[in-house]
């Protein structure tokens, strides 16, 4: 019964219609597959790089602030956190200079970190 | 490689879901997929019984989706004896009709083992279930598929 059957089913094996036109379906797929992959790539080689620029230029002003600042030290003994108001002239200009060196130096490692797991997240793994 | 199992996996599905475009639907996801997700094959088992897999898998998940018989019962097993001669259009017809009346396990065990000649340990693999259950679907699909045909 089982070779019966075998054969049975050989015989009435369907033939699948026009293999060209499937292999042609086929191939256009995968190109565009391709396609998307390149694209992926290149989207991930370019932000690589905007992210590693971000990275050194941020660390670079926040060195530059942060070298200022030392040549030009700040007195801090008369002022508290909180009350900014005794400051004097000259020395606010030093403040919001350091303030600004050290919140660029932090944005320039925090930023292209998250950035970066957020642009991986973003794509397909093929 | 894709090119030896194109054909095979082609007539495998299209016997299987009896609608050639849905057919030849699958059979492309499955070419893709195989060919997106290449890097995680592993050479466990052949490609060709990896690929097979793919797709039984593509025509389970469209079938649970849709719900859908794959089309009429009549339509589908005339389709697939197209071009034989009269003959054997209505033997086979006949033969396709009963195929699809199988339940899906066993219509696709059938197929595998005694249409693609599949060995029994691939037709497991395939069908993601052990070999002793592929026996047993095999003895009940000869038996339903007679009982069909008588």
């Amino acid at each position: 019964m089982e070779d019966e059957i075998r054969t049975l089913l050989h015989e009435a094996a369907p033939q699948p219609s026009d293999p060209a036109a499937f292999r042609m379906e086929l191939n256009a797929r995968l190109s565009a597959i391709e396609q998307i992959k390149i694209y992926r790539d290149r989207e991930y080689h370019r932000s690589r790089r905007i992210l590693q620029i971000v990275f050194v230029t941020g660390v670079l002003l926040g060195a530059v602030l942060a070298l200022l600042v030392l040549f030009f030290p700040l007195d801090l003994s008369n002022y508290s956190l909180f009350d900014i108001s005794d400051i004097s002239k000259s020395n606010a200009a030093q403040f919001i200079l350091m303030s600004f060196g050290v919140i660029t130096a932090a944005c320039a490692i925090v930023l292209p970190l998250t950035l970066s797991r957020h642009h991986h997240s973003r794509f397909i793994d093929f | 490689m894709v090119s030896a199992e194109q054909e095979p996996l082609r007539r495998f599905l299209l016997s299987l879901c009896g609608d050639p475009a849905e057919a030849d639907d699958i059979a492309q996801d499955a070419l893709v997929n195989a060919y997106v997700a290449s890097g995680s094959f592993r050479g466990e088992s052949r490609f060709g019984t990896w690929l097979f897999r793919i797709a039984y898998n593509i025509f389970i998940d469209r079938q649970r989706r849709r719900k859908l018989p794959t089309g009429p019962l009549e339509e589908g097993a005339r389709a697939l004896a197209d071009g034989d001669t009269p003959d054997a259009a209505f033997r086979h017809e006949a033969l396709h009709r009963a195929i699809r009346r199988l339940p899906e396990k066993e219509r696709a065990a059938l197929l595998l083992f005694y249409m693609e000649d599949r060995p029994i340990k691939e037709v497991a693999t395939i069908l993601d279930i052990p070999a002793s259950s592929v026996r047993v679907y095999l003895s009940r699909g000869r038996q339903h598929l007679k009982a069909l045909l008588e």
